[in-house]
């Protein structure tokens, strides 16, 4: 019985959702035939556009006491008499009427309204309300549901799950998936993606000679267990996480303990920590009851530095609006980073578009006004003093003094119309929001309630823990396949983009709770799909016209290096790259920076040959190679980079002597080997190493005759060695500039 | 009315396929497109239609950091005068940066000048000749009463989150007329107060950025060191790179050929092409070699005091002819005797005299040059600092000085389509607080963007879920002083 009810339970989730549905632009979708009409993908984005500014959430801005963005409020009784929509009757409901009317007295949305309806969405709402108004909750507050797999043809291909819901919407639309791509192309790939290094030339032989079918999974397993993965997907972390050096704002000052709460992000993906702890002790680390002898007190206190380091106005003299901009950015933070709603928006009034009122961010605010910033000192054991430097095992205790929070005095706080601390109304309890929390759970009155709201957060079969595991699972479909099933990461409200492909988010959101939210399962899972491992070359085929912007993945999406890996790279063909892990970074100056002081920061950061991730981030005088190559503002939550071509970005390849002096090692390691015999054995080896293949003929005679020419231009150059050597090192930087290079094919 | 909405919808449509860089041309997610069928991208850089007819074309923006006092410089008040040191007979500011103490009449008389008898203190030896052109702001009223906050409210409009600066929001709206200069340059900018920030792009495409003259720095750099970032290269000459470029293009092509037309593969070419240009446009641009020494003398390159912004000025008027959209030159040394530039909690005498030698002849030189060139009538020139000077003493300092006043202070426009020998809005008797046709920052850039073409409340751009403005949701256009 219970096995059937889930089946129907599935089946009716599957008939919101057919994978086959909305493949053509949603408007073409639905003149097969009106029963086709769905709430959630044709009308709620209609309401959300035209109606929630005047009647929606913000009680404040609505008119005609008329809410359309609740059933309860679109189905009830009009002030002025009659209904807005009544179900299954056109022709009483005012809403119909109003949409069609020629009288610009009673249209709706007024004629003025920066959007408008078109013939197709006036048919649409009208033919909605005809067929009974059914209505849906916003997909993103409804607790995920196991959707049933789809069926395929093209079995062969499918190596998993994933396959299966890709295919099927493929197939769908006549859409053949790419073939597979070349061993080298994904073993280069699967290493940007998982390490942000390249392999070297003997790791790539050692691949290509291996003969295991599984080599593959082998190869994902071995990378996954390096600890540069940590230093990669902890950096996508930290810019989710918004992470900085200093203060940011008006005075910039140095967050000298910030680095604690990097190094625990590297070490929590290292060690595979599920992401639901990884929340909660973000959140309430300090709070936790301690002693569980799995994680140390030392972790879980540096945790909550995520809620310390955001960007601070550090003199502003009036300290209760400081304080209240604290408060604010912090779930703000909370909101994107994690639930992927912009909470901050219900500071100063109801949110427009989703069910977010100014209750509950008060609500929430009062956890945080109830919470400190302090920076704490926490006992390191010997374990984690070894870990990860070089340092020595020490025998006593030592302590750091880390970043973080502490509960305060505990208080609810007052409604601040809008948005300001001079203006105060109603004082609301602390509690979370109530669209994902219907049984309104109250919080203890001796306790901030973070810990609480950590717990609610992650709780497994719930709207709260359904929607942040889908936020999750979107991002990480997003950093590997570079666009997210949901386009807008940090926004999976009313107003987000929607999902590509709803039933696989459903899908990977459930199988991400299954699977202890590990992270590194979710990597091995995605990765060794049929859908990863396609080619990204497309030639002019049928796929391309019908799916020109490849948004049903028929062919892999070639990404632009991110800037550390570009960075990184450099350095380790250059044969400079140190690898240590963690530590403290040095001292640069953040704060009223004078000329000098800004040239020795940037000295620092063009002599620092460690990893990019452990470049302090100091505020607007980051390191210029990352920024000019779309390093994020380090202000906000930041799930997905600009991928920029901007003319200073050519200007920084060529003639920044950070790159200049890379491309001189290269050039100087490959004309000292003396295996290499002649030029095109050197170039052979340089596109080895550089783009991870062998150089076609062409590109041969091409670079080949680029060194001549080169060298020629250097005739007044009397040392032929000095010669050789500045055309290599020429070579080596044309190369690095070239697409090849800048892309993950 | 919904027809620009539409016209911004391509254009946000465009711009998240395709951000752009100084002088154009670059494409955000780029490669989502690999194929964008027609690679025929418009340079999201390329100069576009304003909202209506604009009355200005570019802005000439002179910060002056830390403060200038209105009640010294602009803004007489014979009550000052009359009740020297009596307490102030006002409810004093909410929240305030220093201890004051009474109110204390200003060190310097008072004159009015021009045919439109706008007043100024006797400091002022060069703007009187330009009285006539110029449009006081007496009402500039804001709320906060730290630098950076201030600063970071004036530039961007917001004075606790990271937002895109009004050079940024101009440059998005209206795109630059000189492909080969960016479309907003900041000139000496400082690095205190938000630093970057004030001249960032934070989530408009990064194409936007105010791009600095000079190092961000406390003290500003001098004009006469500044220079672009990553413009030349020493050690390769021009044919050489010319070589580099060649085999790129080789390279490129031929992967074009196995993934067939790219649009983005090709801006990646051409933002090489255009770097090449670059460096050939910009050093011609900062080259005053050629200036006559009439000019020279008019901006007062040729005295001590007033050389170094004098070539901050003259290097912006060369940008206005060349394109550029919004320049920002930063009045932001250090003094030996105090802090910020103009940030005279003591030494007010000594400082303000200074500050005021160092800007008055370059500024009227300016607008005389600009005036004579025909361009004055479409540049608009805006000048302030992020608060004023209170009417009060500050206590405990062996000279005297005033403290920050957010609540009340002047600002200037001069050319593009203000009133000239104009005086708008009030302060009170004291000078203390905003009392007429109160302008707030938000008001300011309203008026701004408006004189510009474009309609504050319809330049927006879609983050986190809504539409930003640099005005938020406030902002209103200050009619009466349009000319």
């Amino acid at each position: 019985m219970k096995r059937l009810l889930g089946l129907l339970l599935a089946l009716a989730f599957c008939g919101v959702w057919s994978p086959g549905a909305g493949i053509a632009a949603p408007e073409n979708d639905h003149q097969a035939g009106p029963a086709d009409i769905d709430f959630s993908r044709d009308i709620a984005p209609i309401l959300a556009a035209n109606c929630f500014e005047c009647h929606g959430p913000d009680a404040n801005k609505r008119k005609a006491g008329l809410r359309l963005d609740t059933r309860e409020g679109a189905f009830a009784r009009l002030d002025s008499g009659g209904f807005a929509i009544v179900p299954g009757d056109s022709v009483q409901s005012k809403v119909a009427k109003r949409i069609t009317s020629h009288d610009n007295n009673s249209r709706m949305p007024p004629p003025d309204w920066k959007m408008g309806l078109s013939p197709h969405q006036t048919q649409l709402l009208s033919r909605w309300i005809e067929q009974g108004a059914p209505w849906k909750r916003h997909w993103a507050f409804v607790t995920p549901r196991q959707p049933v797999l789809p069926i395929v043809k093209n079995t062969d291909w499918v190596r998993n799950e994933v396959d299966l819901f890709i295919l099927a919407r493929l197939e769908d639309a006549t859409v053949k998936p790419a073939p597979p791509a070349d061993k080298r192309t994904l073993v280069r790939r699967a290493y940007f993606d998982l390490i942000g290094l390249p392999p070297t030339v003997p790791e790539m032989d050692e691949f290509l000679n291996s003969e295991s079918p599984d080599s593959f999974a082998a190869l994902i397993d071995r990378l996954l267990a390096s600890p540069h993965y940590g230093e990669r997907w902890g950096r996508h972390w930290l810019d989710v996480a918004r992470y900085g050096d200093s203060s940011g704002g008006d005075e910039n000052h140095l967050y000298p303990l910030a680095y604690s709460y990097r190094n625990y992000v590297v070490d929590a993906l290292n060690g595979d920590l599920p992401y639901d702890q990884f929340i909660q002790e973000q959140i309430a680390g300090d709070l936790l009851p301690s002693g569980d002898g799995v994680r140390k007190d030392y972790d879980r206190v540096t945790a909550t530095g995520f809620l310390a380091l955001g960007v601070k106005i550090l003199n502003e003299r009036d300290p209760i609006k400081k304080r209240a901009n604290i408060v604010d950015e912090q779930i703000d933070t909370l909101g994107r980073a994690i639930l992927g709603l912009t909470l901050g928006c219900a500071r100063c009034h109801d949110h427009k578009f989703d069910p977010v009122s100014v209750a509950d961010y008060y609500a929430l605010a009062g956890i945080f006004h109830s919470t400190d910033l302090k920076d704490r000192i926490v006992e390191i054991n010997e374990l984690q003093v070894g870990k990860g430097s070089n340092v020595k095992q020490h025998a006593a205790p030592k302590t750091r003094k880390v970043m973080a929070v502490a509960d305060g005095t505990v208080r609810n706080v007052k409604i601040h119309i809008r948005g300001s601390h001079l203006m105060l109304g109603k004082e609301v309890p602390r509690r979370f929001l109530q669209v994902m929390d219907l049984q309104r759970r109250s919080l203890p009155a001796d306790q901030s309630g973070r810990l609480q709201l950590a717990r609610w957060l992650t709780r497994p079969d719930s709207a709260a823990g359904g929607l942040v595991s889908r936020v999750m699972v979107n991002r990480i479909w997003h950093w590997h396949l570079g666009r997210g099933i949901v386009g807008t990461p940090d926004n999976l409200g009313v107003r987000g983009d929607r999902p590509t492909h709803p039933l696989l988010l459903e899908f990977l959101a459930r199988r991400f709770i299954r699977d202890s939210w590990s992270i590194k399962s979710m990597h091995r899972l995605l990765m060794l799909s049929s859908t990863y491992q396609m080619s990204a070359q497309h030639a002019a085929t049928d796929s391309a016209r019908i799916d020109p912007e490849n948004r049903f993945y028929w062919r892999f999406k070639r990404r632009r290096l991110e800037a550390e890996e570009i960075r990184d790279t450099l350095l380790l063909h250059a044969g400079r790259l140190d690898r240590s892990l963690g530590g403290a970074p040095p001292k640069v100056k953040s704060q009223d920076l004078s000329p000098v002081d800004l040239m020795e920061n940037r000295r620092f950061y063009e002599t620092f040959r460690r990893r990019a991730v452990y470049l302090p981030v100091v505020r607007t005088n980051v390191d210029k190679f990352l920024t000019l190559l779309d390093f994020p503002n380090a202000g906000t939550p930041v799930g997905e980079r600009d991928t920029t071509t901007v003319p200073t970005q050519a200007l920084m390849m060529m003639n920044s002597p950070f790159v200049i002096l890379q491309c001189e090692f290269v050039a100087q390691s490959i004309l000292a080997d003396a295996q290499l015999a002649n030029d095109a054995a050197r170039i052979r080896q340089l596109y080895l190493r550089l783009f991870s293949r062998l150089p076609a003929e062409a590109e041969t005679r091409w670079t080949t005759q680029f060194i001549e020419r080169y060298e020629q231009s250097l005739a007044d150059e009397a040392d032929d060695d000095a010669r050789r050597w500045l055309a290599w090192t020429a070579l080596c930087q044309t190369l690095y500039a070239s697409n090849d290079f800048f892309y993950v094919h | 009315m919904q027809q620009h909405q539409f016209r911004f919808l391509s254009r946000r449509q465009m711009l998240n396929r395709s951000a752009v860089g100084f002088g154009g041309l670059a494409l955000k997610g780029l490669l989502s497109g690999e194929c964008l069928a027609d690679s025929d991208l418009s340079h999201p850089l390329a100069p576009r239609l304003p909202h209506f007819v604009p009355r200005a074309k570019r802005v000439i923006f002179l910060f002056m950091h830390g403060g200038p006092s209105h009640i010294d410089l602009f803004d007489p008040k014979p009550l000052l005068d009359r009740d020297d040191g009596k307490p102030l007979p006002l409810q004093s500011s909410r929240v305030q940066a220093n201890k004051r103490g009474n109110l204390m009449r200003s060190p310097w008389r008072f004159k009015q000048h021009g045919e439109s008898g706008i007043p100024m203190s006797q400091l002022w030896q060069h703007l009187p000749d330009v009285a006539d052109e110029l449009c006081m702001i007496h009402s500039l009223c804001e709320t906060n009463v730290a630098h950076g906050a201030a600063c970071m409210k004036l530039h961007t409009g917001d004075e606790a989150q990271v937002r895109p600066s009004m050079g940024a929001w101009v440059s998005y709206g209206l795109g630059t007329n000189n492909q080969n200069l960016p479309g907003f340059i900041t000139i000496c900018p400082t690095s205190m107060h938000g630093g970057v920030t004030n001249y960032g792009t934070a989530f408009l495409p990064a194409t936007h950025q105010g791009v600095p003259l000079g190092a961000p720095g406390y003290p500003n750099t001098v004009a006469k060191d500044a220079t672009f970032d990553f413009m030349t290269n020493p050690r390769v000459r021009p044919a050489q790179q010319r070589l580099q470029l060649e085999l790129l293009r080789k390279l490129h092509t031929r992967q074009q050929q196995a993934i067939r037309k790219d649009g983005v593969l090709e801006a990646r070419i051409q933002s090489f092409e255009l770097a090449f240009r670059m460096q050939m446009a910009a050093p011609e641009a900062m080259d005053v070699s050629g200036e006559s020494s009439a000019t020279r003398a008019l901006y007062g390159l040729d005295g001590k005091t007033t050389e170094n912004f004098g070539l901050q000025c003259l290097l912006a008027r060369r940008f206005a002819e060349r394109g550029v959209r919004f320049i920002q030159v930063s009045h932001a040394h250090s003094l030996p005797f105090n802090n910020e530039q103009w940030d005279q909690h003591t030494y007010l005498k000594k400082g303000h005299a200074l500050n005021v030698a160092q800007i008055d002849k370059p500024i009227a030189g300016l607008i005389k040059d600009l005036k004579s060139r025909g361009l004055l009538d479409d540049t608009l020139l805006l000048w302030g600092g992020e608060f004023g000077r209170t009417p009060t003493v500050e206590v405990g300092k062996t000279e005297v000085g005033r403290d920050h006043h957010p609540e009340g202070f002047t600002m200037w426009m001069a050319g593009g389509g203000v009133k000239g020998g104009f005086r708008y809005g009030k302060t009170d008797e004291y000078g203390y607080y905003a009392v007429e046709n109160r302008c707030t920052v938000h008001d300011l850039h309203a008026t701004l963007l408006h004189l510009l073409g474009l309609d504050h409340t319809r330049l927006t751009y879609p983050h986190a879920g809504r539409d930003f403005r640099l005005t938020d949701v406030y902002g209103d256009v200050a009619t009466e002083l349009i000319a």
